[in-house]
């Protein structure tokens, strides 16, 4: 003590203000090191760690992510995510399941309160800006459904002021509207299954939806609405949707969803895709193709 | 954040807000006159209207705004009835908000000494020319911190309407964040004018209170 005090006796005022400076910057030069070390840690890191995905998902939407008859949580979308948590962690049940709706899905990824996101978003130019998309894992058309005994046969017919035309509240959906029925009154609920609602109470006349979901609705309906026929505008990647700047994770999972869509566990993508479209996914390769 | 991208969506945002200053006033006059013919049934001195409006108010206080109006979009089709969207909003923000404005009307006239109205009718008023000269103007002015309160529930509640397709303020937000995947930008400028507009109310409400003061 005796040391210390003669010390700091000897080193002037001066000394001592600068020395006290220096230690507190260099603890915060410390700290942002730290900081920013840290900021360059990949997300996949954390999930390692964690032992977990957690991932935004849609309830509402069927058949991509619904909930059953039995109170399930379940849908194509919901099993490939757990395919995915089975290729990263060893097992599908290492996953958590972070419920959004179509507002709250950005979000939710932007804000990191998940990995990352698979709920029915479209790969869209104004949305790649600030989000990043793996390759998709499914495509996607858009199908137009009506009730059974409505006068609208064909999707040209949908471009008249007398149509009230329901969708979704996405960008996707609104532009379709607004190139093909400029005419028709169009309406946008939160959800499908508002939508679709919307279409059983007489709300709106049409309904455009991702293919599957308008299938699995007339499907569902018992012969009450059919689809029309040809599909709305051109074909849609949905994909995988993450917080931009990790490229460690985006590479894990885009290489993932390549495999699964086209490469190595294509059996098992191809047993899903089967399970919920009743139908053959596209080829693993185009020239494999019959 | 992105101030550039901020007034880039001011435009289409400030479209919404037109129709939030529209459901929200609408809902409001709906609400003040309906809480009226509440507290009146309330105050009925027929027990079945007493009642009747009880369970009014019970059924309206204890269920959530965004079930009614599901009912009266969806439900109101099931029998023949298709009002708009915007309607319905309108409807279901009266409904529910003319229950708790009758029961704040009626906090209001309970605080009001009984003796006023007994001096009043020994100065020979009739009951109503009692209940409407001297309790009344007491009993509003007592209550309109609380009215102001319930007006900028109102305000908020109406971007309920935004899941039956009416573009108002937040369906409006929504639709910018779906495109653009900037939720920050959006729900900051969205949190500004909902904020903007519960000051304007709110600061009407305190001129009023200013301009009738309680008198004790």
């Amino acid at each position: 003590m005796e040391v210390c005090r003669s010390l700091l006796s000897w080193v002037r005022f001066e000394h001592r203000a600068s020395l006290c400076l220096s230690l507190v910057l260099g603890f915060v030069a410390l700290v942002a090191g730290l900081g920013a070390a840290q900021a360059e840690e990949s997300r996949l890191d954390a999930i390692l760690k964690r032992d977990k995905l957690i991932v935004a998902v849609s309830n509402s939407t069927m058949p991509t992510g619904f909930i059953d008859e039995s109170g399930t949580h379940t849908g194509f979308e919901i099993e490939f995510a757990r395919l995915l948590a089975k290729s990263i962690l060893g097992s599908p049940d290492k996953i958590e399941f972070v419920v959004v709706n179509a507002a709250g899905r950005f979000p939710a990824v932007l804000s990191g309160r998940v990995d990352f996101g698979i709920a029915s978003a479209t790969i869209y130019p104004d949305r790649a800006v600030r989000l990043a998309f793996t390759r998709p894992y499914m495509d996607s058309t858009t199908f137009v459904v009506v009730p059974k005994d409505s006068p609208i046969k064909k999707i040209e017919e949908l471009d008249s002021a007398d149509v009230v035309f329901g969708a979704t509240n996405t960008a996707a959906m609104i532009d379709r509207a607004k190139r093909y029925a400029p005419k028709a009154k169009a309406m946008y609920f939160d959800t499908d299954s508002a939508a679709f609602q919307a279409l059983k109470s007489r709300r709106v006349g049409a309904v455009q939806a991702d293919s599957a979901a308008a299938e699995f609705q007339v499907a569902r309906s018992n012969g009450a609405w059919v689809k029309l026929p040809g599909q709305l505008g051109s074909l849609n990647g949905n994909a995988l949707f993450m917080k931009p700047g990790d490229f460690q994770l985006w590479l894990c999972l885009d290489t993932i969803v390549g495999e699964y869509t086209h490469g190595s566990r294509y059996d098992e993508y191809q047993a899903l895709y089967r399970k919920w479209f009743g139908a053959e996914p596209p080829p693993a390769r185009f020239y494999s193709a019959k | 954040m992105d101030t550039a991208f901020l007034l880039r969506i001011l435009p289409v945002l400030l479209e919404g807000l037109e129709i939030t200053v529209a459901l929200t006033a609408l809902a409001l006059v709906g609400a003040a006159i309906g809480g009226l013919i509440v507290v009146a049934g309330r105050r009925s001195r027929f027990a079945a209207m007493r009642g009747v409006t009880i369970a009014y108010i019970d059924v309206m206080r204890n269920t959530p705004v965004l079930v009614q109006i599901f009912i009266l979009y969806f439900g109101l089709p099931e029998i023949g009835l298709f009002p708009e969207a915007f309607a319905c909003g309108v409807i279901a923000l009266v409904l529910q908000n003319s229950a708790y404005a009758g029961e704040i009307y009626r906090a209001g006239i309970e605080s009001v000494k009984r003796t006023q109205t007994e001096a009043a009718l020994s100065l020979g008023m009739m009951p109503r020319r009692a209940l409407f000269d001297i309790v009344l103007p007491q009993a509003l002015r007592r209550v309109l911190p609380v009215l102001g309160n319930q007006a900028v529930v109102i305000l908020k509640d109406s971007s309920i309407a935004s899941t039956i397709s009416v573009t108002e303020l937040t369906q409006a937000g929504k639709l910018l964040l779906d495109r653009s995947a900037a939720p920050y930008e959006t729900f900051f400028m969205m949190a500004a004018l909902y904020l903007a507009m519960a000051a304007v109310l709110l600061g009407g409400m305190k001129l009023l209170a200013w301009r009738f003061p309680v008198r004790t």
